[in-house]
């Protein structure tokens, strides 16, 4: 599902990525772990073609990308596959709840208001947030905020998922459940990377991977 | 107070200023002023020739009076019964005249109408016009000099007052409050006498005739009278008594700034009838295709006004007009202009009543004295006349403050109308510029950067009457358009500040979510950048709604032109001025408002979009 060779990426003279190769097969959830400026959110983005790489191959979900500027078309084809949750929330804050959550519903899968709206409604239901349904971002709390972002990209049921850090916001019992909604979704045919600091999530996945300086030092 | 003594004791009043003028102007002259004696004796001083015997116990017993003031007490002991009984019955006449000079009076000489003082003093007379009216009155040569015979009739009249001519520009439709305020001394270029002028200015005797002319385009057929002008839309210079008579037969008067503008958009077919001087018909309307002239509605005269408190300055700008036409100087003039008509003789036998007659006031046969049907004899003056009573027919009231309501509309809709063009137009423009590209980036630039370093004044021009060859706009249509394409440039930058202040987050989240750029664009940014520019674009709505006054430069008559239109019909600024403020305010500040809270609201987001 996931191939990446060789992969570097350089910001001047410093290597942000060296030499980074893996391998993750689909129905795979796992954790990726290393200290802070490690290059794990570097990695993510190459991923989801945000950050274009200077050497090596990436395939993922069977859309290949190579070392260089990747085409527009192509990133859109790829994020359709592969969705990423990004650090921080970045809720839309003129929409309330649920109209995150079917924003790309609709505009991707192109799905009716009504279906998009069920589909929001269990997924918010499931992680916790069936009060919040109509609420603005503004109102909600920053946990409940990095849930509604969790829900925007489960929601669309992607066949890869990207975390990063998506329970850094939460308590012990939401990191939790939200790790077993993780290996659910996982044991359903998606591939999940997460990144993250909390043992609990990385001990929840099926395999885990340590970054340091840049470089994949162990599997 | 004013009123009452005016109308009863000005001739009176005049006479003794004239008379105590004289033994200023021999001051003046003894110390060496440059005013020759002759010049005082014939020009400056019309009625002294008659003085002697017209003039009564006015001047004589005041200047008597004046000189033994000091010990009038003292002497009356030791004069004779007649004597006393003479000076007991000039004693009344003194004092009247002692309360009817002007308060300014004081010092050893008395100082006579304050006009006349003035000029003599600064040996300038400032004559006020417009050079937009263009050519033959008053207008710039090529090389910016001030030409026309109306500059040699005023360097005439200052030579012979022993001054110098200077021409002072000023808005035409204003120039009777200028003159008031003293921006000069008198207004010499086509200001047509008037009934309801003269309660506001006193005239001399006129200098050119005109007649006011009806241009039609050549398929039209209509009538030169009042009735072919009903209900039509007739173009004309607004202030002017042509303008007046298109009001006065029931047609939709146009109002313009310049000669040349109600011709093109008579040609263009924007209006149905041109009502102009002929003057102006003559020069303006030739070469446009189609024109045809439908004759000549009324007759009228040119001549000098002075402000109603300077009589003393009409009576010799009157005497030297007078004498300019006696001498074949004024006819030259006009001749050597290519403007001497026939009418214009009887210019060189004008009257007494022929000037009553010019400014609709009674006749009086009776003072059909000597000196008037040609030949020997200096010209007549005209100060004999009854002094028109002051303004006071027109009043700013409940139907007028209706016609501000009513251009109120106006204003507001054609803001509205301006805006509904603008945003949307300003918010493509800023889309353009931040996602467009390089060319149309460039492109965007180049539109916002000329609308917003060029005067709006001079779009509305170019887009009415520069582009009328081509795409003839209707005057509301091109205001509306003007505004909004002008508005658009500052909204542009408005809602590109807008879309800059959206979190770069937020478009990666969209991204990552796999929508297009143009989704994200549509559903995540514009949407906030709206928002965002919602303060500005509002308070910016405040300044188009103030900037539609200019639209009035292309004859739509919004607020501040009907505000204008009606005190130029009042005679006074104050009232409508302040009724029209008011209304710009109850429009305004509601708008003001919203843009605070749109503001406040938009700084409580932002903190929370921050944290
Ligand atoms: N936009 C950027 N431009 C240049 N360098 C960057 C940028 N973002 C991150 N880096 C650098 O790249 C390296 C890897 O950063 P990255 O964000 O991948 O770390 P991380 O492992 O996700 O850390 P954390 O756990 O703190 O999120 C760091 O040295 C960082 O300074
Ligand atoms: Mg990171």
């Amino acid at each position: 599902m996931i191939t990446i060779e060789n992969v570097t990426v350089r910001d001047g003279d410093t290597l942000r990525l060296d030499d980074v190769s893996m391998t993750l097969e689909k129905g795979v959830f796992a954790a990726l772990v290393g200290e802070s400026g490690s290059g794990k959110s570097t990695l993510l983005r190459v991923l989801s073609g945000f950050l274009p790489f200077a050497k090596g191959k990436v395939s993922v979900a069977g859309i290949s990308l190579a070392a260089g500027a990747t085409p527009e078309a192509t990133k859109v084809a790829l994020r359709r596959a592969c969705v990423l949750v990004l650090q921080d929330a970045n809720l839309f804050p003129h929409l309330d709840v649920t109209t995150n959550v079917t924003l790309a519903l609709r505009h991707v899968c192109g799905l009716g208001a009504q279906e998009a709206e069920a589909r929001a409604h269990a997924t918010l239901d499931r992680l916790g947030l069936a009060p919040k349904r109509t609420a603005m971002p503004e109102s909600l709390s920053g946990g409940q905020a990095q849930r509604v972002a969790l829900a925007r990209a489960l929601v669309l049921k992607p066949k890869v998922l990207l975390l990063d850090e998506p329970t850094s916001a939460l308590d012990p019992k939401r990191k939790v459940e939200i790790a077993a909604i993780f290996r659910e979704q996982a044991e359903a045919g998606t591939t999940v990377i997460a990144v993250t600091h909390d043992e609990g999530l990385s001990n929840a996945a099926h395999a885990r991977y340590t970054m340091a300086a840049g470089k994949l030092t162990d599997a | 107070m004013r009123s009452k003594m005016k109308t009863a004791p000005r001739t009176f009043d005049a006479r003794v200023d004239r008379a105590i003028f004289m033994r200023l102007r021999a001051h003046l002259v003894g110390r060496g002023g440059s005013v020759s004696a002759e010049n005082d004796a014939s020009h400056a001083l019309p009625s002294d020739t008659k003085a002697p015997a017209s003039l009564p116990c006015g001047g004589r017993a005041f200047r008597e009076w004046k000189r033994s003031s000091p010990s009038t007490l003292g002497r009356l002991g030791r004069v004779s019964a007649r004597t006393c009984l003479v000076a007991l019955t000039l004693l009344p006449c003194a004092l009247v005249t002692v309360l009817t000079v002007p308060a300014r009076a004081e010092g050893p000489l008395l100082v006579p109408d304050p006009g006349l003082a003035r000029i003599s003093r600064t040996k300038v007379l400032r004559w006020g016009g417009d050079v937009q009216g263009g050519e033959p009155f008053v207008h710039e040569n090529a090389k910016g000099e001030r030409v026309g015979f109306e500059v040699e009739i005023a360097d005439g009249i200052a030579k012979r007052l022993g001054a110098k001519a200077e021409f002072v520009q000023n808005d035409w439709s204003n120039l009777v409050p200028s003159l008031e305020r003293d921006s000069f001394d008198v207004v010499l270029n086509g200001f047509e006498m008037t009934a309801s002028r003269a309660k506001r200015v006193l005239y001399t005797r006129p200098y050119k005739t005109y007649a006011s002319r009806l241009t039609v385009r050549a398929n039209a057929r209509l009538p030169a009278t009042r009735e072919g002008m009903a209900k039509k839309r007739i173009g004309s210079l607004s202030g002017t008594r042509s303008f007046e008579i298109v009001r006065e037969s029931g047609g939709e008067a146009v109002p313009y700034e310049g000669c040349l503008e109600p011709y093109i958009d008579l040609e263009q077919g924007r209006i149905d009838g041109v009502l102009l001087d002929d003057l102006i018909a003559a020069r303006y309307s030739v070469g446009r295709k189609g024109l045809v002239v439908a004759g000549d509605v009324e007759q009228g005269n040119y001549a000098v006004a002075t402000k109603r408190s300077e009589p003393g300055l009409r009576d010799a700008v009157d005497r030297a007009l007078a004498e300019m036409e006696s001498v074949g100087e004024l006819r030259k003039i006009l001749e050597r202009a290519k403007l001497w008509e026939a009418r214009d003789e009887r210019l060189l036998t004008w009257t007494a009543q022929d000037q009553a007659r010019a400014l609709g006031q009674p006749v009086r046969e009776t003072e059909s004295d000597g000196g008037i049907d040609g030949g020997a004899g200096p010209p007549p003056t005209i100060s004999a006349l009854p002094q028109a009573p002051e303004a006071d027919e027109a009043r700013f009231d409940a139907s007028r403050f209706l016609l501000l309501v009513r251009a109120a509309l106006v204003t507001l809709s054609l803001s509205l109308a301006g805006m509904a063009i603008a945003a949307p137009l300003g918010l493509l423009l800023a889309c353009a510029r931040t996602y467009g590209g390089k060319t149309l980036a460039y492109a965007t630039t180049t539109y916002v950067e000329i609308m917003r370093g060029t005067p709006l004044l001079l779009q509305l021009y170019l887009l009415y009457f520069g582009l009328a060859p081509w795409l003839k706009l209707p005057a509301p249509a091109a205001a509306v358009l003007a505004l909004g394409m002008n508005y658009a440039a500052y909204e542009a930058e408005a809602y590109r500040a807008g879309i800059q202040a959206v979190p770069h987050g937020h478009v990666e989240a969209g991204l990552a979510l796999g929508m297009t750029r143009l989704r994200v664009v549509r559903s995540v940014v514009i949407p906030q950048a709206v928002r965002l520019a919602l303060p500005n674009v509002t308070s910016d709505f405040v300044s188009l709604l103030k900037d539609s006054s200019l639209v009035s430069v292309i004859t739509v008559v919004e607020l501040t032109k009907q505000m204008s239109i009606t005190a130029v019909d009042v005679r006074a600024w104050g009232g409508p001025g302040l009724a029209c403020a008011i209304l710009y305010l109850a429009m305004s500040y509601p708008l003001s408002r919203l843009a605070r809270r749109f503001e406040k609201k938009a700084k409580v987001e932002n903190v929370e979009v921050e944290t």
